[in-house]
């Protein structure tokens, strides 16, 4: 091979996950910070020639120190020569007050190998005649084309040249489109590779084009319903530049995001057999009418999943919509013997009482239940 | 709660006082006249009463001016520590609630008004706040008469019940108490837990908690932080798209803009090659005019100087024949002169004027006779037109009285009427007198019979009542088991027989006998007697025992089970009959079914019971309206009166009320009557109206007859006067005309004759003039024309000299011209012109120059906005993702908080329900106390009293006494106050409060006392109990926590000044 690749993007280190209680919420977040470690021990495992990150790195482009300490101390492990590439992106681009303006800590702070695109017609020679040609954003909004931006392959230029841009290469109906990247842009500006990154999803956007157009992906899913995220691009440039470069997927993040709809006590007790629960973000729907035993045997296995003071949960992260979860207070309910008369008194009221508040008096006798069965135990 | 320390200044004979109290038992002792009382009326005053409250007048003491001061600290079941300071003085009474943590540093919690309303929200003693309605004397409640009665009302205590309570508070916490007395220990297990998680999420007061460890806390401050997340979003958002829309907007203006300016700059464009063009066209055609020019006016020179030279040679001929014609005018000029000479010499002329003169005079003449005759005709048609007025005026008299007659008669007609209607309108309100007064007789009547009623219903009530006691008594003597007995009856029966079926193994057994023999068999205790035959077997079989008994030989018995399983049941059958024996005694039944029969039957006679007091009490409820009834009642009497009284003056003597409707024809209803009558006094009305508004014309015209009256006097006389001073105007009038007429022609005739003379004198003269007046005129002209002809003369002389000087030059300059050149080129600018774009109609270039420069401006400035439009969106983009992350968060953290809402609801609704099911189970208050009140008294009286009778509101009815129950007023003053005390330590224990006694016990003997006292040591474990006695001796024995001598603490304000000892501590 001629040149090795890492193309990574859309890190997003430090979004915030506020749906989520704080511990879930910093359990995501810290799953970015991870996952650039192991994006970085990847490019030293597979002796890559340059790690190229295409933008979307933070969230803001004046992220809190954690993050970018983070990064910073990520780069300082590692006494490298082969070139990492940060290119600010719309999340994250290129202002006076950004984390990339030479006087902000962390450009301060970066080791020679780690370089910033920080104007447009940047360049940089990689590997062994290779040189990547990049432009960044420089808002968080733009109706530039960026890879259009890039200058043309001159004549006698036999490098293997690859573009870096962040931008998106589609347009959606009612969708503003930002940074817009032109079909064809690759081949137009005599590239051999467009690294660019945006789309949190793998893609290669021109798959019959003559130079691979691709997003990586982000390595870690930010929301349900995301698909082929989780991974990084690792591009493989032939010594016979006629040769086209070779694109794989490499997978590097932990994390997988669910959601179940459970209508029935069975299919919840499926959906938490599943032994890889610990790596997931779960929401699940319950969407059963079911009777007090079964409505407490889904509590307990509820419980269980999201942990407590004296075990830890089987769920990584776990929300749970209870919104058509209920008792059927009209079912028999077996409270066992010696129940005390005022106890039993209360049974039947709350009973009568789950007839017009079916949902706070269901919970209230699942509470009673739960009360009468500890202190029989005890 | 436990009471501290009392203080009082100015109260009823004390000066001053104060006592420190313990808990425990506390005796204050002091003697008779000292104030003890005093200081339980101030206590009282000080929890119950408002500073501005008149019954405090009480505590007012008559040998001070000083309003009485009260001062109580107590310590509540929290440990704070309170203090109430009371000034009763009237309208300007004080009071303050101060609270302290530590007993030493107070501040202030309430003061004024709010100090009674906040005291009874720490008390809770079922004392309504000051302000309702209804609060009469000093406040009370069954709390305050256990706690704090008077020393007159020792007794009271049996007598009241919460039911009395003006507030719901006191039983609520006595409730409470006594709940907290019979709980059962799972049951509160699971109220603590309930408890603790209800605590968790809410304040006592069901607030949400807001403090650290809050559950809402996190979760609402996250909700706060994701909802200002989506506004400050939602907000970037607005700016973003009001940027967008600017960014078209100014797009939109900027294309505008631009396009303007080149239409403008075109227009000038265009504008500015017409002109050039023009000017070029101009210019050809300039030149090609001046070249025409030049040769017509070489044309003309020629012409002119061809027709000058005639017009010469023509005006030289006209001046010579000008000057003939002048010589003959001057001759004949001469000849006239001399005629109009010899015709103003002639004498006819003075004998013409004479005439004239004369004429002149006649005409004078005739003048003046037609003036006369003028004056006379104005003046005779004067009077005419005075006479016609006359006429007229006498007959508009006559329409004014016809028309006046007519008016006077309809009003007549009217009163007629009114009259009628008037009297049947009095006949009508007479009927309908009568008929409201049978319709209040009728009510009243009615009234009665329900009054009648309603006294029956009450009576009936209270037999349902008596009745319904009886049945009550009767079931109450079948002594029928309760639930719970016959429960534990149920259970004691069943283990016995189920230990009794676990020995029914099933046995088998054969027995062949040897000899023959009567043998007993028992089967499970069939006993049978029979003779086995010899030698065969003979199998025996029975379930759980089996006997066999060979007389005077053997006795052999089988019992099915081991021995510990025998023991068991009869355990079991021991335990059964110990439960069921004192039962089935009490009862006369023998078995359980006639148990559950007797119960039933016990069951039904209460139903009845129940059911007759349902009834008697729904009698009651009927019976309750009597007061209304009578109300209503008196109402009609009255009413039925006071018409008897309107109807008197019409009866005759010895006439009813009903022999007076008798005499009426139609039936008397009292409606229709009224309709009648107001449709009456309706029209009656509107009749009035007509006549009054007729009675009023009437005046009107008769004001205006006399007017005419008077005027037509007055013209009458006028008329009289001018036709005796013109007795002839009637003939004047006649010939006036044609005496006019005459007059007329005579002076046209005259005017005639002296025309005729003046022109005859004339003729002649004027004739002569005129000719004369001719001629010179000629002359005149004909001078005139020949010095004008000399003039054009040289004129024209003059003018064909300079063309003839002209000519030269022109010839000249026509020669150097090319015609045809210059048409040619003229031509082609016309047409360079006709090919530009036609210029804007109207437009000014100027104008536009500057409308051109302002667009240009204006195309900078919006560029410029633009720029920065742009440059402010490139800023915010991402946005829709932070919306939808932001509004995701927020629906989220929504759903969250609703969840926890929901599960501390439940925990709420679950606390709630718990505790309403409990006192449901507990509402009867008084079977909580019965048991410890009624071993007491068992106890003070030897077991002479059994169990006290009390309701579900603490309603004490009675005591047990030799197996039935006694109303209080057939015991004993002594037993009735020692009853009372007890009933009352009861509830100060239950509450954990003070008691207050105040020289109680006054009619106990010496052996109850001791009792008692021991009581009140064992009372004070549990709460502060507060004895006032003169006789401290009676309580040494009993070693109470606190004693305290109140003479010395206390000061009397009768004593002299200086006299009294100032107050200590003394224990």
């Amino acid at each position: 091979m001629a040149l090795t690749l890492l193309h990574t993007a859309d890190w997003h280190l430090g979004r915030r996950f506020p749906a989520f209680e704080r511990d879930q919420e910093q359990q995501l977040t810290r799953a970015r910070l991870d996952a650039v470690g192991r994006i970085l021990d990847l490019a030293e495992s597979r002796n890559v020639d340059a790690v190229l990150c295409a933008g979307d790195l933070f969230d803001d482009p004046s992220p809190d120190e954690p993050w970018w300490g983070g990064v910073q101390r990520e780069f300082a492990r590692r006494d490298w020569t082969r070139p990492v590439i940060l290119l600010p992106g719309n999340h994250d681009p290129l202002t006076p007050n950004s984390l990339y303006d030479p006087s902000h800590p962390f450009r301060a702070g970066l080791p020679a190998y780690v370089h910033v695109v920080d104007r447009k017609g940047w360049e940089l020679p990689v590997g062994d005649g290779a040189v990547v040609v990049a432009a960044p954003c420089t808002s968080r909004a733009g109706q530039t084309d960026l890879a259009a931006s890039l200058p043309q392959r001159e004549e006698g230029d036999d490098r293997i040249r690859i573009g870096l841009v962040h931008g998106q290469t589609f347009d959606i109906e009612g969708h503003q489109t930002n940074f817009p990247i032109a079909s064809g842009t690759a081949v137009d500006r005599g590239l051999d590779y467009l690294a660019i990154g945006d789309t949190h999803a793998f893609r290669e956007v021109e798959p019959d084009a003559a130079a691979p157009t691709v997003y990586p992906g982000a390595p870690e899913a930010t929301n349900f319903g995301e698909r082929d995220t989780g991974n990084v691009a690792l591009v493989f440039f032939p010594r016979d530049r006629r040769r086209r470069a070779m694109v794989r997927a490499e997978p590097v993040g932990r994390w997988t995001w669910r959601e179940e709809t459970c209508t029935s006590l069975a299919a919840l007790r499926v959906v938490l057999a599943d032994q890889h629960l610990r790596r997931t973000v779960l929401r699940l729907v319950l969407d059963m009418e079911v009777p007090m035993a079964e409505y407490d045997e889904a509590e307990r296995l509820l419980g269980a999943l999201s942990g407590s003071m004296a075990a830890s949960p089987k769920v990584g992260v776990l929300t749970v919509d209870r919104e058509r979860f209920r008792l059927a207070a009209d079912a028999p309910i077996e409270f066992g013997a010696d129940l005390p008369d005022a106890v039993r008194a209360t049974v039947d009221r709350l009973r009568a009482r789950a007839e017009t508040e079916p949902e706070v008096a269901g919970r209230a006798l699942h509470h009673l239940y739960r009360l009468v069965q500890d202190t029989e135990t005890a | 709660m436990w009471i501290r320390r009392i203080e009082v200044r100015h109260c009823a004979g004390i000066a001053e006082g104060a006592v420190d109290l313990r808990q425990g038992f506390n005796v204050l002792h002091g003697p008779n006249e000292l104030g003890k009382s005093t200081l339980v009326a101030a206590l009282r005053a000080a929890f119950l009463l408002p500073a501005k409250s008149s019954l405090a007048s009480d505590l007012q003491d008559w040998n001070a001016q000083e309003p009485p001061e009260v001062s109580v600290t107590f310590e509540d079941d929290d440990g704070r520590v309170w203090r109430i300071r009371k000034t009763f003085s009237g309208g300007s009474g004080k009071a303050f609630l101060e609270e302290s943590r530590d007993g030493e540093d107070f501040t202030t919690d309430a003061r004024g008004r709010e100090v009674d309303g906040r005291l009874q929200e720490i008390l809770r003693w079922g004392i309504e706040a000051p302000g309702g309605r209804g609060r009469r004397g000093m406040p009370s409640s069954l709390i305050t008469t256990a706690l704090l009665p008077d020393q007159s009302e020792v007794e009271a205590i049996l007598e009241q019940s919460l039911a009395d309570d003006a507030d719901a508070s006191g039983r609520d916490r006595l409730t409470e108490a006594l709940e907290a007395l019979a709980e059962d220990p799972r049951f509160k297990q699971i109220v603590d837990v309930v408890q603790a998680k209800v605590d968790e999420a809410f304040t006592p007061t069901g607030q949400k908690r807001r403090g650290q460890g809050s559950p809402w806390r996190g979760l609402a401050d996250d909700r706060r932080r994701a909802e200002e997340w989506e506004r400050e979003v939602q907000r970037q958002s607005d700016q973003t798209a009001g940027v967008r829309t600017r960014i078209e907007e100014f797009s939109g203006q900027l294309a505008g803009a631009r396009a303007e300016r080149e239409r403008l700059l075109d227009a000038i464009a265009v504008h500015e090659a017409r002109l050039e063009a023009e000017a070029a066209l101009k210019a050809a055609e300039e030149r090609f005019t001046e070249a025409e020019s030049t040769i017509d006016r070489l044309k003309a020179n020629e012409k002119a100087v061809a027709e000058a030279k005639g017009r010469v040679q023509a005006l030289d001929e006209q001046r010579e024949e000008l000057a003939k014609a002048l010589a003959d005018t001057g001759s004949r000029v001469e000849a006239a002169n001399a005629r109009m000479q010899e015709l103003e010499s002639n004498d006819a002329e003075q004998a013409r004027l004479l005439r004239e003169q004369q004429g002149e005079n006649a005409r004078l003449e005739l003048q003046q006779k037609l003036a006369a005759l003028a004056a006379r005709l104005e003046k005779a048609t004067e009077i005419r037109e005075l006479g016609a007025a006359v006429e007229a005026g006498a007959r508009d008299i006559d329409d004014l009285e016809a028309a006046l007659d007519e008016k006077r008669g309809l009003l007549a007609q009217a009163s007629d009427a009114n009259a009628q209607d008037q009297k049947r309108l009095d006949s009508l309100r007479l009927k309908r007198l009568v008929a409201r007064h049978r319709l209040a007789a009728a009510s009243t009547a009615s009234l009665e019979q329900e009054r009648a009623d309603s006294v029956a219903l009450e009576s009936q009530a209270k037999e349902g009542e008596k009745q319904a006691g009886v049945l009550r008594d009767e079931a109450a003597t079948l002594n029928a088991p309760d639930d719970a007995e016959l429960g534990r009856l149920r259970t004691a029966e069943e283990a016995s027989r189920i230990a009794a079926a676990k020995l029914s193994v099933g046995l088998t057994a054969e027995l062949t006998v040897e000899t023959a023999i009567e043998t007993t068999v028992d089967v499970d205790g069939d006993v049978r007697t029979l003779t086995p035959d010899v030698g065969t077997p003979l199998e025996l079989e029975a379930t759980r025992e089996l006997a066999v008994e060979l007389p005077g030989v053997a006795k052999f018995r089988v019992r099915g089970g081991g021995r510990d399983l025998k023991e068991e049941a009869d355990a079991a059958e021991g335990r059964w009959r110990a439960a069921s024996g004192p039962v089935f005694g009490r009862t006369g039944c023998s078995s359980l079914e006639e148990l559950v029969a007797l119960r039933q039957r016990a069951e039904d006679l209460r139903s009845q019971a129940d059911e007759l007091m349902h009834e008697a009490e729904a009698d009651a409820l009927r019976a309750e309206g009597r007061n209304v009834i009578e109300q209503r009642l008196a109402t009609a009497r009255a009413e039925r009166d006071r018409h008897a009284g309107d109807l008197g003056e019409y009866l005759e003597a010895g006439q009813t009320v009903d022999g007076l409707a008798a005499t009426f024809d139609d039936p008397l209803d009292e409606a229709a009557l009224g309709n009648e009558i107001d449709s009456l006094q309706e029209s009656l009305h509107g009749r009035r109206s007509l006549s009054e508004r007729m009675t009023v014309e009437i005046k009107g015209d008769e004001r205006e007859l006399e007017g005419e009256r008077a005027r037509l006097k007055e013209q009458e006389a006028q008329f009289a006067e001018r036709s005796a001073a013109l007795e002839d105007w009637q003939a004047v009038l006649e010939s006036a005309e044609e005496e006019q007429g005459r007059l007329e022609r005579e002076r046209a005739a005259v005017d005639a004759e002296l025309k005729a003379l003046r022109t005859e004198a004339a003729d002649e003269v004027e004739e002569a003039r005129a000719i004369l007046e001719g001629l010179t005129g000629t002359q005149a002209e004909q001078q005139s024309a020949h010095k004008d002809a000399e003039s054009a003369l040289g004129d024209a002389r003059t003018e064909l000299a300079r063309l003839e000087g002209e000519t030269p030059l022109l010839r000249e300059g026509a020669a150097n011209l090319d015609i045809d050149n210059l048409r040619t080129a003229r031509d082609a600018a016309r047409e360079a012109l006709d090919a530009l774009p036609p210029a804007e109609e109207g437009a000014d270039p100027a104008a536009q120059r500057e409308q051109a420069d302002s667009a240009d401006r204006s195309i900078r400035d919006l560029e410029s906005e633009l720029r920065r439009a742009e440059g402010a969106l490139e800023q915010t983009g991402g946005l829709d993702e932070r919306r939808e992350q932001a509004q995701e968060a927020a629906q989220a953290l929504a759903r969250r908080e609703q969840e926890l809402e929901l599960d501390y609801q439940a925990w709420q609704l679950l606390q709630e329900t718990l505790r309403e099911a409990e006192q449901a189970g507990s509402a009867h208050l008084g079977s909580a106390l019965v048991q410890p009140v009624s071993e007491r008294i068992a106890s003070l009286t030897g077991g002479r009293y059994g169990e006290l009778a009390l309701g579900p509101q603490l309603d004490a009815t009675g005591i047990e006494l030799a197996g039935s129950e006694r109303e209080f007023g057939a015991l004993s003053v002594g037993t009735r106050e020692q009853i009372a005390l007890v009933l009352r330590l009861a509830i100060a224990e239950a509450l954990g409060t003070f008691v207050v006694l105040d020289d109680q016990l006054t009619q106990t003997d010496e052996m109850r006392m001791e009792w008692m006292r021991r009581l009140l040591v064992q009372a004070a474990e549990g709460s502060q109990v507060i004895v006032l006695t003169c006789h401290p001796t009676d309580y040494e024995a009993e070693s109470p926590d606190h004693v305290v001598d109140l003479s010395r603490l206390v000061s009397r304000s009768d004593q002299a000044p200086g006299a009294a000892s100032q107050p200590r501590e003394g224990t």
